[in-house]
């Protein structure tokens, strides 16, 4: 018996009680070995006996318990980073033991502990604080030193030197039998730190897993039509030029190819944004990553994976995104710079103490380690961060999803907005020909509403209304209601003569109405744009469509600026065009002929109808058709900005007064980690008072 | 004092008791999903499962 497993993500899942309602049905069910969901992730891992299930079965068991699962392709490589709970937890159990033993030093230094006991205690200490120092500041120390091998230094460098100098002095002093040692302050820094970092790692991995998530939508299986007419299930990344695959309605079609069978209706919405189905002929092409409507059909393979168009626009689109990123070079600048003054304040300490003012040795040393710790840049380091991950995990509680902190913050500092016309700012809207009687316009309605066929969405009724069993559906036709009456394509309804259009009603006396399909504004387009007037920033589409039909919508929703015509290369001149002007420019755009203007954009944003391309482009994802959202994103950026000035400043006038005291030699040790630790503290609990406004 | 030679290994040896069973947690992968684990605690297995005696059950109502 051999078994297989897949990873399937449950991207539409809303709650934890569904994970492991799937994962129930799917343990009860005969040649499943394994199945176990994740609900904070929103993944099912599934093994089963290859003899009496398939990747197929399983999928179809998830959709008639009512979700979809889709195989993801997990990245291998996906960096972890250090695990670090374990880490976290050595090192609480030695803070809240030391400081027992500490707090016992210092109330019984001043009453009547002796010498004996006092150093019997501060041995204890030293060995609980070993592994806390070598073990749970290993984060620190690898940073570090993994810096130093490349002749950098990082913002882990001071801290990897102030722990390992405030361990090793405290040993000196135990062993001299002073009363000052330092293992509670070593401990305490590296505790509280952690505390940071895990939160931080925390924030991290939940964006990074909801994106993938979506991402792992597009991962396609094919099924390969031999010679002698056998199938084979097969990765669409194993089809090869040439091939024969057969694809059913409702499958994406897995490479670029040339149709074999007649009439297919191709919804090619992942690519253009356009939304209206094509009806492709036998011989006609046909894009990777489309969905087939009707079918089946056969085709045959042209180009695979990085040649297809696809492939080839997601390359376009990489190297022009990879221009991005300069705010991890700026932080990286800011440690360069800053660090070697945090190191030379703690040697100037030092140095002043010991020579010119005459200290003693270990005195100096710990006046100098007082302010390594003190001036240790972590507030001013997590100023930033701990605003934007706050900022980052509302925004995906909205449905939002913004890919970096960087464009966070820049969203809000926007002062142009570009919008793509068809698909972003339009979507479309089929319109009742004003001869129609009353009878026929309900009759129209009730079949537009039994279809999922997007040019029936485009009617303004509710989603289907299953149950009604004279209305039928035929697919890549049309739909058929009692009495004869049709909504259809031009063969379904019989009205070849009445020439161009793409759908048509016919009722029940047999006379045939065209259909036209027009466009109308995405739901909140009225009011983003009122926001945006009153925030003074301009909004202009940039549309590939005929100018009459750019200026009509223009005129429709009230947008002043207006260019039609614009191919892709227009738009990134436009685009360059206002970045040389000094304005910070928005993209909003949904098709692949978008994804060079979207990577040269200093924020781009899609919604997730978008074509894929333009999705794994953009900076920000909006899960929600409404533009509304993006009026709210915007504003969180605004207050984002707000708190991180807020935070910057804060460690300025904290360092300020922090660094002259330390260099006075008021601060011990352990002062100065409790001070750099409240003021980190300090800063990630400004970060939390952001809200999203509703 | 002397009592502390013997209190503060204990105290140790208690504490470190539960540091490993944190970590033993962690290793076990235990903390993965703590977004499941509310729901999972409501099984329907825990009152189908053969292991309870039926009249518990009975009792109970």
């Amino acid at each position: 018996m051999s078994t297989a497993s897949e990873t399937f993500s449950l991207a539409d899942v809303r709650c934890g009680g569904c994970v492991v309602k799937i994962e129930r049905a799917l343990q009860k069910t005969e040649g499943i070995e394994y199945a176990r969901g994740n609900a904070t992730q929103k993944r099912l891992h599934v093994t089963w006996d290859e003899g009496q299930q398939t990747a197929l079965s399983v999928q179809h068991i998830i959709r008639q318990l009512g979700y979809i699962a889709e195989p993801m392709e997990l990245l291998e490589a996906e960096p972890q980073g250090m695990l670090l709970m374990p880490r976290l937890s050595v090192a609480g159990f030695g803070m809240m033991n030391i400081m027992a033993l500490s707090v016992s030093v210092w109330f019984g230094v001043a009453t009547d502990m002796g010498q004996g006991t006092m150093q019997f205690l501060h041995w204890i200490a030293a060995v609980l604080a070993f592994p806390v120092m070598l073990y749970s500041g290993w984060v620190f120390h690898d940073a570090a030193l993994r810096a130093l091998w490349r002749g950098r230094m990082t913002m882990d460098t001071p801290i990897s030197i102030a722990i390992i100098v405030t361990y090793a002095a405290s040993v000196v002093e135990t062993v001299r039998g002073t009363e000052h040692v330092y293992f509670d302050a070593v401990i305490g820094l590296v505790f509280f730190l952690l505390v940071g970092r895990v939160l931080e790692q925390y924030m991290h991995r939940r964006t990074g897993d909801a994106a993938q998530n979506l991402r792992g939508i597009l991962n396609v299986s094919a099924t390969r039509v031999h010679a002698d007419g056998t199938r084979e299930s097969t990765p669409a990344d194993n089809l090869r030029e040439g091939d024969r695959v057969l694809v059913l309605a409702g499958d994406r079609v897995p490479a670029d190819g040339v149709l074999l069978s007649s009439d297919l209706d191709v919804d090619e919405s992942i690519l253009t944004g356009e939304t209206r189905p094509r009806v492709a002929n036998c011989g006609a092409p046909l894009i990777a990553g489309s969905f087939a409507l009707s079918g089946p059909a056969e085709m045959r393979v042209t180009h695979v994976g990085a040649a297809s168009q696809l492939g080839q626009m997601a390359r376009l689109a990489d190297r022009v995104a990879a221009h991005k990123g300069g705010l991890q070079a700026a932080s990286d600048r800011f440690a360069a710079s800053y660090i070697p003054l945090v190191l030379g304040g703690g040697a100037l300490g030092f140095l002043g103490w010991y020579f010119v003012l005459g200290a003693g040795f270990a005195q100096s040393l710990l006046i100098a380690i007082s302010v390594l710790i003190v001036t240790c840049p972590c507030a001013a380091g997590l100023a930033t961060p701990a605003v934007t991950a706050r900022a980052m995990n509302l925004a995906l509680a909205q449905g939002i999803i913004f890919k970096s902190g960087a464009a966070l913050e820049k969203l809000g500092s926007c002062t142009r907005i570009f919008l793509d016309k068809t698909g972003t700012a339009s979507v479309p809207k089929a319109s009742v020909p004003a001869g129609l009687a009353p009878a026929s316009v309900s009759k129209l309605y009730q079949l537009a509403a039994h279809s999922r066929h997007p040019v029936c969405r485009a009617f303004d009724t509710q989603p289907v209304t299953s149950g009604d069993d004279t209305i039928k559906e035929i697919p890549g036709h049309g739909v058929e209601g009692p009495d004869g009456v049709r909504l259809g394509s031009a063969t379904f309804v019989d009205a070849r003569r009445l020439g161009a259009g793409s759908l048509f009603f016919r009722d029940e006396t047999g006379c045939v109405t065209p259909i036209q399909i027009g466009e109308t504004a995405r739901s909140g387009l009225t009011a983003f744009l009122r926001q945006m007037t009153v925030s003074k920033r301009t909004v202009a589409l940039l549309s590939g469509d005929q100018e009459k039909a750019v200026s009509n919508f223009a005129d429709m929703t009230g947008i002043k600026h207006a260019d039609a015509a614009q191919s892709p290369e227009d738009k990134l001149e436009k685009i360059r065009a206002a970045q040389k002007a000094g304005e910070s420019v928005v993209m909003v755009g949904d098709g692949i002929n978008d994804a060079i203007s979207l990577g040269a954009a200093d924020v781009s944003v899609s919604f997730s109808g978008a074509t894929q391309v333009a999705q794994n482009v953009a900076d920000l994802v909006i899960a929600h058709s409404d533009f509304t959202r993006l009026s709210g994103a915007i504003r969180l950026s605004e207050d984002a900005n707000t708190l991180i000035k807020q935070n910057l400043l804060f460690s300025l006038v904290y360092n300020l007064l922090a660094v002259p005291l330390a260099l006075a030699g008021f601060l011990s040790p352990a002062l100065a980690a409790l001070l750099m630790a409240s003021s980190s503290i300090g800063v990630m609990a400004n970060g939390m008072r952001l809200r999203i406004a509703t | 004092m002397n009592a502390l030679l013997f209190l503060i290994p204990i105290s140790l040896l208690m504490g470190g008791t539960a540091l490993a069973a944190c970590i033993w947690s962690l290793r076990s992968k235990q903390n993965e999903d703590p977004e499941g684990a509310k729901y999972r605690i409501f099984g329907e297995e825990i009152i189908e499962s053969p292991s309870v005696d039926p009249r518990v059950r009975i009792d109970n109502q």
